[in-house]
């Protein structure tokens, strides 16, 4: 018999209905792990070739710590927070795992998984970045400063009720250095930057680091998550498969259920119950609604329209265009005070938007052409003209550093004049017949600008055209972004269009930007794959920057920073373009926020969840919208972070 | 002296009785001839100025800074801004702008006005501007220019190759035919915009434009010929087969004589007739790769980009619109005259059998 395409049908369903039950059986015959784990507590080493785990009583641990527990530290939520409620928000896809780790893992689910709820060893005060405690209720620094002792906090446990332990923490480093997971950056990670870990008893650890840095305890030590030890048991080879859609036990407010899975449409995330941080200082005014559905909505456009529904509660206004029209100031559900419009101002390393010039070219190895360059480029009429004015011009490449950012340094203005001054000095004093600046030989002066992101292009053209008054040619050439990436790390570019998304951080580097080292082979070759996109190359600022790496006085690094900072300005390596010193959201008045909105560095406000739903406003706003019922309108900016 | 044939004549007169074909016809040519000169037309550097008890024709010559006129940058005058200074000052020196006074890549910014703005008469943005401030209609103009010079190339090219591999097949016959009909049927059977699309992006992009655009060209044509050689081996393989081929054949004609002399001429009525319909290909390609951007790179005018931009802002339907209309009547007119063409060189107007 032919098969026919029903009958296909048929089967491939049945195959589809068997195949879970064949998985369930498969996974009931796994070993555990268990003797594994022990095998490699004993026998783990460092990278540097010492052994990685010791066990020591509590009478080892050392007399003289001062131990600190944030209690100086104010809240940062509000004590008016209703608890309850549903937050409706979207998804642009349907995770293809629950994993937080290993492949599909990093996608926009991470949020919801990690990095939004997980607490870890201790926190960070949003706003002072100062330390709080988190599953350590209390912490010292050794005497090295490379080994931070924590006491873990007795309430805490995970989500399935298992209580949080120094075995717990220990097992997260086999966890990490394993290769079951299949994501070779964390296992390289979780070797390189720690050296060892100890434990004195169940509640009592510490953690040594490879490191000696100002943020070696909450970037490193402190930022060590424990791992569930019972639910993974079956950790093994094939992890990623069989884990991939169980949610690991959290030590966070939200965990996902199986019922919580619509698969294709939907995700809810369900607050703990009886959570066990729910009453401790920092986070009882924190993770207020008891649901987070999230819904899958894969077209831009459409989010819209669900917003203007209400059918989720918030949608971010960050681009210009969102902000001005698609929800006008004079929008009838602005307008009637139903939804609010929010500015934000955080204070967050920028990215780095701007020209990374290749010193290594011709022409752009001459600091004039290179300064006069820095006049020549229009950034404020493009912000003026294509980002409707809204965002700021960025002055330095550490822009949002606090004390580390020398807010003194700004970056050049347009003025063809004084550019055509600083070409002339470097021997281009003609024009020629199209207005372009010529030298003795006959060269014109152009470059090229490589620009990896395709929706910005229109920016750079205005770039482009003003840059013709000065007497300068650009031209741009937009390749897939990948392909762009490419032409930088071979430093094959003159003018490289791209930004560096720098994580929140208390100092900037200047290692990998800056430094000859990744600029130059020892041989004189140029160095490819590095950061160093501009080929910098002044042996003063090498002396800095290592100077500054191997630091621990922050005065000191404060002035090196400083001093690096201002040189890269004088040396116009990179031309600073823009950066908005803000978040914008547009929300339903039923989602209520702190009296000051939100923290320092929150990028959203979905990374302090300080806010809280109130469903009777919920329902008074719909019923006020049948009824033609108006509210204030309100279209606020908090600028009590704003640096100006 | 030359003239017709009056075989020619008659196809001439046929084809410029067929009147929405002729019309057509009429308009494109004056669209042509007007986009050969569209520095006179739409321009930012005036048509001529008189100042000092001097003239300037600067359209087509090197710029002229704004110092020469008395203005304190050395960047090119704007000569519009200029022309109003003058008128109020009501200074003796005076210029005379192009009807529209913009080109293709300026920006045209105002303080506390975002682009895209509306058309506006009083600025001469008859059908408004872009995101960025250009001009629409110069955009839309000059890429009517790009796209006919592109589509002139383009088209040479795939005659070129189509003439001499469909002539081949279909003069030469046997394996000939046979292996290269096969060939012909793989080849056209290459999805040709993902062809082209791969190949623009592996090129190193650092080329010079002039190359990048001559080698979009090249791919385009060598994914484009299978089509046109198709119907020349067809009627080449017909008249091959006529008697006076082989007439001229026996009287010792060469190989080349009969296929220059003899047999192309012949197939003059396919070449004629496919000619419209291979614009009519370039002009959609060029713009769906622009749409694309896998195109001409910025700030090319282009239509396709323009279109590109104006689907992703409908609140500013002039862009949108401007680019829709442009292709669409070009392309409608393109086949008008294509359809009038292929009636005028019917052959059944002269045949016997009627």
């Amino acid at each position: 018999m032919k098969p026919t395409i029903p009958s296909l049908l048929a089967l491939s369903a049945l195959a589809l209905t068997l195949l879970p039950s064949c998985e369930a059986k498969k996974e009931a015959s796994k070993n555990d792990v268990t003797a594994e784990v022990q095998a490699f507590y004993k026998d783990a080493k460092n990278d540097k070739g010492e052994p990685f785990y010791h066990f020591k009583t509590i009478a080892d641990l050392p007399t003289d710590l001062q131990w600190e527990d944030g209690a100086e530290q104010q809240e940062f939520g509000s004590p008016d927070a209703k608890k309850g409620g549903t937050f409706h928000h979207y998804i642009p896809d349907y995770p293809r795992t629950l994993r937080h780790i290993g492949p599909d893992a990093n996608e926009a689910m991470r949020g919801y998984v990690l990095d939004y709820f997980v607490l870890t060893l201790i926190g960070r005060h949003p706003n002072t970045l100062k330390p709080i405690p988190a599953l350590a209720k209390q912490w010292a620094c050794g005497a090295d400063k490379k080994t931070f002792y924590f006491r873990i906090d007795p309430d805490a446990r995970f989500s399935d009720g298992e209580p949080i332990r120094a075995e717990n923490f220990l097992f997260t480093f086999f966890f990490m250095r394993s290769s079951y997971h299949k994501d070779p950056w964390y296992q390289e990670q979780y070797k390189k930057r720690y050296d060892a870990v100890t434990k004195y008893d169940d509640l009592t650890i510490a953690v040594t680091v490879a490191e000696a840095k100002p943020d070696a305890l909450d970037h490193h030590a402190g930022a060590l998550a424990p791992t569930p030890i019972g639910f993974m048991k079956q950790f093994g080879e094939d992890y990623v498969q069989a884990y991939n859609w169980k949610f690991e036990p959290t030590t966070g407010a939200y965990e996902i259920k199986e019922s919580g899975l619509k698969k294709g449409q939907s995700v809810t995330l369900t607050h703990v119950k009886d959570w066990w941080a729910k009453d401790k200082k920092f986070y009882r005014q924190l993770f207020n609604p008891d649901r987070i559905q999230l819904e899958v909505i894969r077209d831009p456009n459409k989010v819209v329209e669900v917003f203007r529904n209400g059918e989720i509660d918030s949608f971010r206004l960050n681009l210009p265009e969102r902000w001005h029209k698609t929800f006008a100031d004079t929008d009838p559900l602005v307008e009637k005070g139903y939804i609010h419009k929010v500015t934000f101002f955080n204070q967050i390393p920028r990215p780095t938007y701007g020209f990374w010039v290749n010193s290594s070219r011709p022409l752009l190895n001459n600091l004039d052409v290179r300064v006069g360059l820095q006049f020549a480029c229009n950034w404020d009429l493009v912000i003026q003209q294509v980002f409707y004015g809204d965002y700021e011009r960025l002055n330095i490449a550490e822009e949002g550093f606090g004390e580390f950012t020398d807010t003194s340094i700004k970056a050049r203005p347009f003025d063809p004049n004084k550019a055509a001054e600083y070409f002339a000095k470097a021997g281009f004093t003609e024009r020629g017949a199209d207005g372009i600046l010529k030298n003795a030989q006959g060269q014109r002066l152009a470059f090229t600008i490589t620009n990896s992101y395709k929706p910005l292009e229109s920016a750079l053209v205005v770039v482009q055209q003003e840059a013709k008054k000065a007497g300068l040619d650009l031209s741009i050439d937009t390749p897939e972004s990948t392909a762009a990436w490419k032409r930088f790390n071979e430093k094959k570019h003159d003018l490289a269009f791209t930004a560096f998304n720098i994580s929140v951080e208390p100092y900037p580097r200047f290692w990998e930007d800056w430094h000859s080292s990744n600029a130059y082979n020892t041989d004189g070759s140029v160095k490819t794959d590095t950061n160093n996109f501009t080929q910098a190359n002044d042996k003063e600022v090498d002396a800095w920057i290592t100077r500054y790496d191997k630091s621990e006085d922050l005065t000191e690094m404060k002035d090196l920073a400083w001093k690096i900072e201002r040189r890269v300005h004088d040396n116009a390596w990179f031309i600073p373009g823009f950066a908005s010193p803000w978040y914008r959201v547009g929300h339903w008045r039923w989602l209520k926020f702190p009296a000051d909105f939100d923290t320092r560095t929150s990028r959203d406000f979905e990374e302090s969840w300080a806010f809280w739903i109130d469903e009777d406003e919920r329902k008074a706003t719909q019923e006020a919208m049948k009824s033609g019922k108006t509210f204030e309108k309100t279209v606020k900016s908090y600028e009590q972070w704003h640096v100006k | 002296m030359f003239r017709f044939s009056p075989l020619t004549i008659k196809k001439w007169n046929r084809f410029r009785s067929l009147k929405r074909g002729w019309w057509s016809f009429v308009v494109l040519v004056t669209l042509l001839v007007m986009s050969l000169f569209a520095e006179l037309l739409v321009n930012k550097r005036a048509l001529m100025v008189s100042a000092n008890g001097h003239w300037y024709f600067p359209t087509y010559t090197s710029f002229h800074s704004g110092r020469e006129f008395g203005l304190d940058y050395d960047y090119e005058v704007n000569y519009r801004d200029l022309q109003t200074k003058w008128q109020k000052d009501s200074s003796p020196n005076w210029l005379l702008m192009p009807p529209i006074p913009w080109d293709a890549y300026e920006n045209d910014f105002r303080k506390d006005l975002n682009h895209p703005l509306p058309p506006d008469l009083e600025r001469r943005h008859l059908l408004g501007t872009d995101k960025i401030g250009r001009d629409v209609l110069a955009r839309v103009f000059y890429g009517f220019r790009i796209n006919m010079i592109f589509a002139f190339v383009f088209s040479t090219g795939v005659y070129l190759l189509g003439i001499i591999i469909g002539c081949t097949m279909g003069y030469a016959g046997g394996w000939v035919d046979l292996y290269g009909q096969r060939l012909v049927e793989i080849w056209s059977n290459i999805p040709f915009l993902y062809m082209v699309m791969i190949g623009v992006s592996l090129l190193p992009s650092n080329l010079l434009l002039f190359w990048r655009v001559l080698i979009l060209l090249t791919i385009m044509t060598i994914f484009s010929w299978a089509g046109l050689a198709a119907f020349l081996r067809t009627a080449t393989f017909r008249e091959k087969a006529r008697d006076y081929v082989a007439s001229a054949s026996i009287s010792g004609a060469s190989h080349l004589r009969l296929i220059f002399r003899h047999v192309l001429p012949n197939t003059l009525s396919t070449l004629v007739t496919f000619l419209p319909f291979t614009v009519m290909e370039s002009i959609g390609s060029l713009n769906a790769l622009d749409y694309l951007s896998f195109g001409l790179p910025q700030p090319t005018p282009s239509w396709g980009d323009l279109l590109h931009e104006g689907v992703g802002d409908l609140e500013a339907p002039w862009v949108v619109l401007s680019a829709f209309m442009a292709i669409t009547l070009v392309l409608l007119l393109i086949s008008f005259v294509g359809e009038a063409l292929r009636d005028a060189y019917d052959p059944k107007k002269f045949t016997t059998y009627r």
